[in-house]
């Protein structure tokens, strides 16, 4: 039985619909990241869920039973926002303690279980100290033992790492996904960073103007998303237009804005059919002319950026289209392509994705402002 | 569990059953709608029977008229004045730091709690004959439009000055910085983007000055002499007794004032200074180091000889004299005027801590109601209006009204005075109490409720000790403001004497003795005004280290 | 825009330093970033450039002009705020005009260097909305256009991008670089974000402490960092303690715990006590069997997009961290397997070992 389902929740702002007839399912212990650029209505779906709005239709079940009408301090869902929202006129171990404290707790085993989640954080020193007296990262550990100190199952991170550094940020990720293993809580984990829900979760949901785009294992969402949106949103890709020139037997064969040919998998178009077409950048080899792909494209080197793990190569095709392969630091420390130098991009059949020409247009699908 | 917890869990389960909430809700608008609202609005109209008398006698029709036009004259120009000169201090005390700074932002202050009477009585002694400007060869003021022009100036000022740096503090200096970088002189970049961006600010401090003026009513009889604003004309009614034009200038005062406060609130006034007319290089030399010194010893000076001079002379005079042996003894043993003025002392005090309890515990419901939007924001913008119209009321007029009013049920005068008092401190602890929770966010309780903790509980354990420095501040204020309080006081008493009426008729019907008497009297009131702003200072200082 | 110069810049709020002895040149062209942790004083070192704040002590210059006595509003310098800071009761067109109106230009002008900010932006039709109706990168995009308009040609950004959703920051870091190369103005670009910088500056500027820690080109300073402190804060880095076995010109050796492996030439003597780095990404991951391997075992995995994730436990508490590639066709290791990890000595670099130990060094 899923711990937390959504059944048709609709709520609307005013003006805005920010969360449209959706259908969410959580199971037991999962860990599930809910992806979406801001106003998606990711932090709605979280304050739905907590109890804090009401919903305008539908129903939100936890463990089978509907409760719309329960109040949120009886649905054992710990929510913590963005700044992690510590009483900033209580020391760390009244914090974590409030929770239990509110619903009439034995003093006794409130102390004691207080000092035990304190030890296993490494705070027990912490205890008198005031919330601003934490850095960041002692901050989040309070935060969430404070959460698990109130008996809650599931835990409701609205873009817990969103306050660090970006250093800090890489480094604490792996820390939310253990605590919650280790206390067998289910979590809803909302992000706007396509690489944390990536790495993060058990499956990912992309939520698009409060509607649910896609939902499915992060191995899914990045090798298999299914509209150009997701495929612009979840990892980086090369998105360019494409005419349908023949199909055969599965495979079609497009037509680029500046004439090449290519060859992808999708045997459901049809002959001069306008189709979008994706393309992950870390598949776009760049060879002089033994890449391994069966699709080549000929073009020139515009400009070169080391981001770190990978070089990011702007090149320029026909057509004055520019793609970005992304090519390993460890490949390209060895033979890199200067810029103005023509290089030949090749990738496999296997590694483009096409869609149907979106009917409002590509932009609006694709644009990120 | 102890009795305490005991009582907040029993408390706390009740907070889920939406009937009780609601009667609670319920129970706090029907306090201010059934002991303030009502009696200070309606109570006027059943004296409507009397008005006969001042529609047929024209000239006294006119008399009464022009006094509510000398009193909208008056605020509208002594507000102008405010900001003109508020928004320089402001902007002075916000981006200059400084000890100078720091210690005008602390004077600045002190006319707000020194009593009005205090005030009045000092202004008086100060700008008349026997002050400094003998000293300096200059004519002296003697009472009139212009001693009263000073008077509201003075009291005024410093409310504008305190909203424009509360508000210029919210704003922040990122949106002047942004303009400075641009290429914008100091002065231009105040001039075109923090003005506009305080256009709330300034609206709101503007009409605060504008009610304050309207309203005063003890210090204004003080040094008014010949001239006669709507408050005096009504005092000089209940002296001859005569009902009609008490009754006709009230409803003029009432309604003028009500109906320029709301139509300047609804404007949504959005003040911009064109950028096309103005004079680029004129405007750099606005900004150069000379003229920004001198700009700043105006300002500060303005707010020293207008304001903080006066005030201080009046103990500089009096404290001498009341310290002498023999008058010591007197004040002390209550002979002679010193009884009525203990009497006074202790009618004052004990109402003062009545009002502040029953409002506190009253206007704390209300306060979340609107800070929170429980019942809609529509409701929210409606109490919130509503409650502001007892400082939008003139007090005198709301005296009137609220006596009126009452006069059927036979109430004993205490109790007249202590409703006035509440009728009129209670917008000032809703204001407070609101902001207080706005700026508390709303997430903290939320976060609590969802780690288990009802609402109530969430409430007393999270908002409510984040609230209460401003809780604190806001009882003091409103046990102040009730202590202060004269005009309705005026209206309504007529045997017992709170200690600024007293105050008031000695000035108004001297005897042997009495300028020296009131001086003691006033420069008394002071003093306690003063160990109250540092009980208020040391109070925000805590709450900035909390 | 001549360079700038900033010599021995320094700046005390009470008892803290914010910013101790900072000397940097910045040539006219360039686009450079100023990077390090949240209080490492490069904000503070943007705002004294500014004029925003003044030094206490050392100099400014730009095209050797002191800027000491220059107020904020005659340097000429454009200012891109992290809380983006568009006048919110003026539209568009009015915040752009703002800095050529405040300067007094002609209305003509104004007209025209509007249009073309606009214009440049992808904002043209948006000129009439105010900043609340915007989505935050447009909002920071006019804000760009905002700082450039009054003709500005050295551009200082604080931590622009921060405010903004993920997705919203790769894309317009690149358009940030593009738009300041193509009018060929001078940026310095403040970041914590490494990958940020690294993706769009000439050079970067490693900040810790106050203090200038390293300086250069973002590919020198990933590969062959000077210094541990660029090391752990550029990208992601193994660092482990190690002791030199060899070091005798022809090849270095270093011995980590048990493990023995060779490293970048290093001006070490030996059984000096080293710290080692290696990035995950430049190990390679090969059959247990090969040769010439540390040996290890997969204890943990995870997806993350383009790379795999792997923690391998080489000893007892001794892990590293190596990403791989995922390519079509290439196997992924599952957990528990036996791997060998190979990777080449000029990708193994060598540092001092930090006096107070590595996790004071780079801990938090």
């Amino acid at each position: 039985m899923p711990s937390v389902e959504l059944k048709g929740v609709s709520k609307r702002f005013r003006e805005v619909l920010a969360v449209d007839d959706l259908d969410v399912s959580v199971e037991d212990e999962e860990y599930l990241c809910v992806l979406g650029p801001t106003g998606s209505g990711k932090s709605t779906l979280l304050r739905i869920i907590a109890g804090l709005v009401r919903p305008d239709s539908g129903a939100v079940l936890i463990d089978g039973s509907n409760v719309n009408d329960v109040p949120t301090e009886k649905r054992n869902t710990a929510l913590m926002p963005q700044n992690y929202a510590l009483f900033p006129h209580m020391t760390t171990w009244d914090n974590v303690a409030y929770g239990p404290k509110s619903r009439g707790e034995d003093p006794k085993s409130v102390a004691d279980r207080t000092r035990e989640l304190l030890e296993t954080v490494h705070l027990q020193d912490w205890g008198n100290a005031y919330p601003n007296q934490l850095s960041g990262g002692m901050q989040q550990r309070v935060a969430l033992i404070r959460a698990l100190a109130s008996g809650a199952k599931t835990l409701l991170l609205d873009e817990p790492l969103g306050a660090l550094d970006a250093r800090l940020r890489l480094d604490l990720r792996g820390r939310l996904k253990k605590f919650a293993h280790e206390y067998c809580l289910t979590v809803i984990h909302v992000t706007h960073d396509q690489s944390e829900a990536v790495s993060l979760g058990d499956r990912v949901l992309l939520l698009r103007h409060g509607r649910a785009e896609q939902v499915g294992s992060p191995g899914d969402m990045y090798f298999a998303p299914r509209t150009v949106f997701a495929a612009n949103f979840v990892g980086e890709r090369a998105i360019l237009e494409g005419l349908v020139r023949g199909t055969r037997e599965g495979t079609a064969e497009l037509e680029l804005a500046g004439g090449e040919r290519i060859s992808a998998r999708g045997g459901e178009f049809r002959e001069g059919e306008l189709v979008v077409i994706a393309i992950r950048c870390e598949s776009l080899d760049i060879g002089d002319s033994s890449g391994r792909g069966a699709n080549r494209l000929r073009g020139r080197v515009k400009d070169v950026r080391p981001i770190g793990a990978y070089f990011r190569y702007s090149v320029e095709l026909p057509g004055e289209i520019t793609i970005h392969p992304h090519v390993p630091s460890a490949l390209a420390i060895d033979s890199p392509f200067a810029p103005g130098s023509e290089v030949e991009v090749s990738f496999d059949e296997g590694d483009v994705v096409l869609y149907a020409y979106p009917p409002r247009g590509l932009a609006v699908e694709v644009e990120a402002f | 569990m102890s009795a305490k917890g005991r009582l907040l869990r029993f408390l706390g389960n009740f907070s889920s059953n939406r009937p009780v909430v609601l009667s609670v809700y319920g129970a706090s608008i029907g306090y201010f709608v059934l002991l303030i609202l009502f009696p200070a609005t309606l109570g006027i109209l059943t004296g409507l029977g009397s008005l006969g008398q001042v529609i047929a006698d024209s000239s006294l029709m006119l008399t009464a008229l022009s006094a509510v036009f000398a009193s909208v004259a008056l605020a509208l120009s002594v507000s102008v004045l405010d900001v003109l000169a508020g928004l320089p201090l402001a902007w002075l005390i916000v981006r200059r730091k400084g000890r100078l700074l720091s210690v005008l932002d602390a004077l600045v202050d002190l006319p707000l709690i020194i009593p009005t009477v205090t005030l009045g009585y000092s202004v008086l002694l100060f700008w008349t004959s026997g002050g400094p400007l003998g000293f300096l060869g200059l004519p002296p003021l003697s009472p009139g439009w212009g001693l009263v022009m000073l008077l509201h100036f003075s009291f005024s000022y410093p409310v504008v000055v305190r909203v424009l740096v509360g508000k210029m503090q919210e704003l922040g200096a990122v949106y002047e910085t942004a303009a400075r970088t641009l290429g914008a002189t100091p002065f231009t970049a105040a001039r075109t983007i923090t003005v506009p961006l305080l256009s709330s600010g300034i609206v709101a401090s503007f009409l605060l000055a504008f009610a304050r003026s309207m309203s005063e009513t003890g210090a204004t009889i003080m040094v008014a002499g010949t001239f006669e604003n709507g408050p005096v004309f009504i005092r000089h009614s209940l002296d001859q007794g005569v009902e009609g034009p008490l009754v006709f200038t009230s409803i003029v005062l009432m309604s003028v004032s009500i109906a320029i406060f709301y139509a300047i609130k609804a404007m949504k006034v959005n003040i911009r200074t064109p950028f096309e007319k103005a004079d680029v290089r004129l405007e750099k030399k606005l900004s150069r180091g000379p003229v920004v010194t001198l700009g700043t010893i105006l300002t500060v000076g303005t707010l020293l000889v207008l304001v903080i001079l006066p005030a201080l002379s009046l103990s500089l005079n009096f404290a001498p004299v009341a310290l002498s042996g023999g008058t010591l003894g007197d004040i002390i043993s209550g002979a002679g005027v010193w009884g009525s003025f203990w009497s006074g002392v202790t009618l004052s005090y004990s109402i003062a801590l009545i009002v502040t309890l029953l409002n506190v515990v009253f206007s704390l419901p209300m306060a979340v109601l609107i800070s929170r939007r429980k019942m809609g924001g529509l409701t929210s913008t409606v109490l919130d209006s509503l409650s502001s119209i007892p400082i939008v009321i003139p007090s005198v007029a709301l005296g009137v009204s609220m006596k009126l009013f009452w006069s059927s049920f036979a109430i004993p005068e205490f109790l007249l005075i202590a409703l006035s008092h509440l009728s009129i401190t209670y917008p000032y602890l809703v204001t407070t109490l609101v902001s207080a929770l706005d700026d508390i966010p709303g997430y903290l309780e939320e976060t609590a409720r969802t780690l288990g903790a009802d609402s109530f509980t969430s409430f007393s354990t999270i908002t409510l000790p984040l609230a209460r420095y401003s809780l604190l501040s806001g009882a003091i204020l409103t046990f102040t403001r009730s202590v202060d309080e004269t005009g309705a006081t005026l209206a309504v008493s007529s045997t017992l004497k709170t200690v600024p009426v007293l105050l008031v008729d000695w000035v108004k019907n001297p005897f042997p003795g009495s300028e020296v008497a009131v001086g003691i009297g006033t420069t008394a009131l002071l003093l306690t005004s003063i160990i109250i702003l540092l009980l208020l200072k040391s109070l925000s200082r805590e709450k900035r280290h909390a | 825009m001549p360079k700038v110069e900033i010599t021995g810049a320094s700046k005390r709020f009470g008892d803290f330093d914010a910013v101790k002895d900072v000397s940097m040149i910045v040539e006219d062209g360039e686009y450079v970033s100023v990077i390090g942790p949240s209080g490492c004083g490069k904000t503070t070192l943007l705002k004294m450039i500014a004029g925003i704040l003044r030094q206490d002590s050392g100099e400014i210059r730009f095209g050797g002009i002191r800027m000491d006595d220059i107020p904020i509003e005659e340097r000429g310098v454009g200012y891109v705020f992290q809380d983006i800071a568009l006048f919110p009761h003026m539209n568009l067109w009015e915040n752009i005009s703002f800095g050529p109106r405040a300067k007094g230009t002609p209305i003509e002008r104004t007209r025209l260097v509007t249009l073309e900010m606009l214009e440049m932006m992808k904002l043209s039709g948006r000129y009439r909305d105010l900043p609340g109706n915007l989505g935050g990168g447009m909002q920071q995009k006019a804000a760009v256009a905002r700082a450039i308009a009054p003709g500005h040609r050295l551009m200082l950004l604080d931590e622009p991008l921060s405010m903004l959703d993920a997705r919203v920051r790769s894309e317009l870091r690149f358009e940030l670089r593009n738009i300041v190369k193509d009018l060929g103005l001078t940026a310095i670009h403040v970041t914590h974000d490494q990958e940020e910088a690294m993706a769009i500056s000439d050079r970067i500027f490693v900040m810790r402490g106050g203090r200038l820690v390293e300086h250069g080109e973002p590919a020198d300073l990933y590969f062959k960092p000077a210094r541990l402190f660029t090391a752990y804060f550029l990208g992601e880095s193994n660092i482990v303690p190690g002791r030199v076995e060899k070091n005798d010109g022809t090849e270095t050796l270093l011995k980590v715990r048990h493990q023995t492996i060779s490293a970048s030439a290093c001006g070490f003597e030996l059984g000096s006590k080293v710290a080692v780095v290696v990035r995950p990404e430049l190990i390679e991951v090969r059959a247990s069997d090969d040769g010439n391997c540390v040996k290890g075992r997969v204890r943990s995995r995870t997806f993350e997009g383009p790379f795999m994730r792997y923690i391998i436990e080489v000893e007892d508490h001794f892990f590293l961290r190596v990403k791989a590639p995922v390519r079509a066709g290439v196997g992924r290791l599952r957990v528990g397997e036996e791997v060998g990890l190979r990777v080449r000595p000029e990708n193994v670099r060598v540092y001092d070992f930090p006096a107070g130990g590595l996790n004071k060094e780079i801990g938090w």
